[in-house]
């Protein structure tokens, strides 16, 4: 059989591919007659061969991302985030998530700068965080620059096996303040969720309703490396699962702040596990700036306040206007 | 000589450690609280007698062809390397040269404090596995935080828990305050350290072998391998860099870590003094087919 090794090394991006005949493959595969035109090179991303059908194309880079998972040949950053890893494993499911199941419109993208860090503070609901991660593809898929969005999350994911090194690989990192600066200050996008559990954890009849933000951490971050604060507004994560009640006991024997009871949850075991399709919303409000504030102002706790009620009544407000805005939950 | 291992290793760690942040999990016992105890009587001693200079440099595992150390051991396991089940740690390491030079740097120097030195850069222990041409073994480790358990599932023999707990949890430091108030940039990044030493192993699973396996499978399938080599990544997050693209000529121009003799030839390695079986070269590049 004759050898179907390319050249090593890469192919310069933009070069259409070779003919498939260049590899010396058998005679009834079928010549492509025109190569596709190229698709855009997403930062990242290797150029993806457009002469190859869909499937085959999709098969290829599989094994080639198998093949450097098995030859240890990617890299990772300093706080664990592996591009190559999200975009091949953790990003197809999600999207198909984000387009298909949750129907997510993505506004104010343009909100987010090009370049440079920024803090996004979003409101946090739905039991389990998948709000984070909606947030997250809607920058990477739909931001010109396809951004990739650092979340910040809290102990209890990274203590988790199996989704803790995951979640690091996706480039989110532990919730506090160094990590937070020092993300900000290399100019990377960073997402923060100060409501934390008693947001995801709030029943469902205070759906929607702001829970207490936290003492502003989040806030002295931003003034101290003088990025802006971008509100987000996160509409239909509520609804996917309602929150009837919380099993206590339950939750201190297992180490959860909480274990949820929900129309579908325990009744129906794992099948209970699947989020109901709700309409959701993410809005990216307009940016507010930090730098106009002394250098000290992250000492001073008056303007912190002043900056974390401004943020959090920005959400309230905007999450009004999109409830309205949508209409019906799930068929909005 | 201090150890990074004094920062402790665990998920609730922020990502990255500079000098002035303390364990937040102190190792109960270990080569980490003997170094967090020793560095307390030195901050004494360093108090009674202020004519004397004390520079106190934090390692990072060191690593390279020649040295023998417990991690260098268990990567040399093969086929197969124990891992716990669900964890993968970032590990940062420092080149056997490179750790020699900043020694003799610091010693001949003028600093005076503590300092983190570890190569640029991360690699996730699975992945440091994988170039070594190894394949990692997930192992459940029994209690939820019964480490002294896992060291016996493991068994590693001659890790401590400590030592455990860093290829579950990972840990990475902060290199500014070598690059900027020591002046010195190391020659090796971690992965370059790690190629290094990788080179000396056999591999159980070698690249090329995994190469032929995708070409093959590929083929039957009908379809058209990708070509080899890594995917250009986009920016890259480097400890205490905010350069992007590493083209860019270094705006510090600082000094690279060279030999006692003091040349600035950039091909030319430090000549180790001491230390028997030198490995020939410039730091080597993944070998790639």
């Amino acid at each position: 059989m004759a050898s179907t090794d390319l050249p090593a090394g890469q192919r310069a991006p933009g070069t259409p591919a070779p003919a498939a005949a260049e590899t010396g493959k058998s005679a009834d595969q079928p010549t492509p007659t025109q190569a596709a035109p190229v698709p855009a090179v997403r930062d990242g991303m290797d150029p993806i061969q457009p002469a190859e059908t869909g499937w085959k194309r999709g098969l290829a880079g599989s094994l080639a991302f198998v093949r450097r998972r098995m030859t240890g040949d990617y890299e990772v950053d300093d706080f664990g985030y592996d591009p190559d890893f999200t975009d091949h494993v953790v990003e197809p499911p999600l999207r198909l998530l984000y387009e298909k199941w949750f129907r997510i419109e993505a506004l104010g993208l343009e909100n987010i700068a090009d370049t440079g860090g920024a803090l996004l503070v979003a409101n946090h609901s739905g039991t389990i965080a998948i709000d984070a991660l909606m947030t997250a593809v809607a920058v990477r898929e739909h931001h010109p620059q396809h951004r990739a969005l650092r979340m910040l999350g809290a102990d209890l994911i990274f203590q988790t096996p199996f989704l803790g090194p995951i979640i690091r690989k996706t480039g989110s990192t532990l919730a506090c303040n160094p990590d937070a600066e020092r993300l900000l200050s290399c100019g990377e996008l960073v997402s923060v969720f100060p409501e934390g559990f008693k947001g995801v954890g709030k029943p469902y009849s205070q759906r929607y309703k702001l829970q207490r933000f936290g003492r502003g951490g989040f806030v002295t971050a931003a003034l101290k490396t003088g990025v802006p604060i971008i509100p987000v507004s996160i509409v239909g994560a509520e609804e996917i699962y309602p929150l009837i009640g919380n099993i206590k006991p339950l939750a201190r024997a297992l180490g959860f702040p909480y274990f949820p009871v929900t129309p579908t949850f325990p009744l129906l075991g794992p099948l209970g596990a699947i989020p109901l399709p709700s309409k959701w919303i993410i809005e990216f409000g307009e940016p507010i700036p930090t730098d106009i504030y002394a250098d000290n102002a992250a000492d001073d706790p008056m303007v912190v306040f002043n900056l974390t009620d401004r943020v959090r009544e920005t959400i309230q407000q905007t999450l009004y206007r999109l409830l309205l805005r949508r209409g019906h939950p799930f068929l909005g | 000589r201090s150890t990074g291992a004094v920062y402790g290793a665990s998920s609730r760690d922020p990502a990255i450690f500079t000098e002035d942040m303390s364990a937040r999990s102190v190792p109960p016992s270990g080569p980490g609280r003997d170094a967090i105890d020793i560095e307390a009587y030195v901050r004494g001693f360093g108090r009674r007698r202020p004519d004397v200079r004390i520079a106190v440099p934090r390692f990072a595992d060191v690593i390279g062809p020649t040295v023998v150390t417990p991690l260098t051991r268990y990567f040399a396991l093969s086929p197969a390397v124990p891992m716990v089940l669900g964890r993968d740690a970032r590990l940062q390491l420092v080149h056997e040269l490179d750790a020699v030079s900043v020694l003799e740097h610091l010693a001949l120097g003028d600093f005076s404090g503590t300092v983190n030195v570890a190569g640029d850069g991360a690699i996730m222990l699975a992945q440091a596995i994988h170039r070594a041409g190894r394949v990692p073994l997930p192992v459940p480790s029994l209690a939820l935080d019964g480490l002294s358990r896992a060291v016996r599932t493991l068994r590693m023999g001659g890790f401590s828990p400590s030592q455990v707990k860093l290829l579950s949890a990972g840990r990475m430091l902060d290199t500014s305050r070598l690059r900027s108030e020591v002046g010195l940039r190391l020659r090796f990044s971690t992965v370059e350290a790690f190629d290094d030493f990788a080179a000396t192993l056999r591999p159980a699973l070698a690249p090329a072998t995994v190469r032929r396996v995708e070409v093959r499978i590929a083929g039957t399938l009908g379809a058209v391998p990708l070509p080899d080599g890594p995917m250009a990544v986009g920016a890259n997050l480097r400890s205490g860099a905010v350069d992007v693209i590493d083209a860019l000529p270094d705006p510090l121009d600082l000094p690279r870590v060279d030999g006692a003799a003091g040349d600035q030839q950039p091909s030319s390695r430090p000549r180790l003094v001491g230390i028997t079986g030198d490995a020939a070269g410039t730091p080597r590049r993944r070998r790639s087919r």
